[in-house]
């Protein structure tokens, strides 16, 4: 059961920035905790793994098949007198 | 407006909450790992005692006396859990199935991924027990003896004896535990061999969620930088609440658009009891 709602889910920050904000809040909330992790360079070795840029968009496609409505017929190319041509002409 | 004189919507309506306990209870790490409490309540106090201690000293008969301080430690019911649709009418018409079964369903999912994900993370972030992996973390099959091995120690020794210790990983390690489990013993390789992850190995309950499951981000009111870290513990030392009179099914029609607007919203709050903070591991992968 658990199909799309896994496979869309946000996983961690994406950029610095994003994180020095979470790193702001985690800072005030578990101070202890922040120590510990600052020292033993957990949080550098995540930052080594960020975009220094804009947020990175993933773009995920869910796993369910188009509704009926989004499917999309293939389209049929009629066959005019120029694409015979241009077929002739790439033979 | 939808009224109740409705027999499926009102059944529906009815029976939303109970089918999603059902699917929470049965599809929730979280279910199995902390004590859920699914009582209308939004507040649960647990206050704890000040530990005491024992002197030894060459017999004078004599002792000072220390003072009982109580605490106070409280489960805040705080995050709200929100699902919603719309499913326009003419979705509805034109599908042979019963869409709002199915998206049910799919509310449901949703909402015990969302919880797992909060419990899972509020509980690695409380634990103060802690634990660095050999390098390769659990996706080295190498690792994975040692690991354990490591991990045991960490609930042993004490007076109680504390039973089913976990570890919940996520899916990217399950390729380093199971070859491992493959590679070592006879039966027990051999049943690995068989069924696939064994669910009990090494004295531990092995729990896989899916990849992304531990963040760095903020999740509702809290803030988690738990990227890089899994978990274990002994199980049922923390509460999540989740008030089951406050889950809400909403079924609207609204203005403007055909068809039928569903929301669902749950409550939640988690609190890992002080006394026994350190029995809950957060493991950092080297």
């Amino acid at each position: 059961m658990n199909t799309n709602s896994v496979i869309n889910q946000r996983g961690s920050v994406k950029t610095v920035k994003e994180f020095e904000e979470i790193l702001k809040l985690y800072k005030i909330k578990n101070p202890e905790k922040y120590k510990l992790k600052k020292e033993s360079g957990d949080f550098a070795r995540f930052e080594k793994t960020l975009s220094k840029g804009k947020p990175v968009v993933v773009k995920e496609e869910p796993l369910v098949e188009k509704t009926f409505i989004e499917q999309e017929e293939p389209k049929k190319v009629e066959e005019t007198k120029e694409t015979k041509e241009k077929k002739v002409e790439k033979k | 407006m939808t009224f109740n004189t409705n027999a499926t919507t009102s059944w529906r309506k009815k029976w939303m909450p109970n089918l999603l306990q059902e699917v929470l209870h049965n599809a929730l790490v979280a279910a199995k790992i902390s004590q859920p409490d699914y009582s209308d309540i939004l507040y649960i106090e647990n206050p704890y005692g000040s530990a005491g201690s024992v002197t030894q000293q060459t017999a004078v008969g004599t002792y000072s006396v220390a003072s009982y301080t109580s605490t106070t430690d409280t489960l805040t019911v705080t995050e709200e859990f929100v699902w919603s649709e719309h499913i326009y009418d003419l979705e509805k018409v034109a599908q042979i199935a019963d869409i709002k079964g199915s998206r049910m369903k799919e509310a449901m999912a949703q909402m015990a991924t969302s919880v797992d994900k909060y419990v899972v993370n509020a509980l690695v972030d409380a634990g103060t027990g802690s634990y660095t992996t050999p390098a390769g973390g659990f996706t080295t099959p190498a690792n994975i003896n040692e690991i354990v091995g490591d991990l045991a120690g960490k609930f042993a020794g004490y007076a109680l004896g504390f039973d089913n210790p976990y570890i919940v990983v996520e899916s990217t390690d399950v390729t380093g535990v199971l070859q491992n489990q493959f590679s070592n013993g006879f039966n027990m390789a051999d049943s690995a061999l068989n069924n696939g992850l064994m669910g009990h190995w090494g004295g531990f309950d092995w729990y896989v969620l899916r990849t992304g499951t531990f963040v760095t981000d903020n999740l509702g009111s809290d803030a988690f930088t738990n990227s890089g870290h899994r978990l274990a513990g002994i199980p049922g030392i923390s509460t999540f609440a989740m008030p089951g009179g406050k889950m809400t099914w909403m079924e609207k029609e609204v203005s403007g658009k055909t068809g039928v607007e569903l929301a669902m919203v749950a409550y939640c709050g988690f609190k890992a009891w002080h006394q026994k903070l350190a029995l809950t591991v957060d493991i950092t992968l080297a």
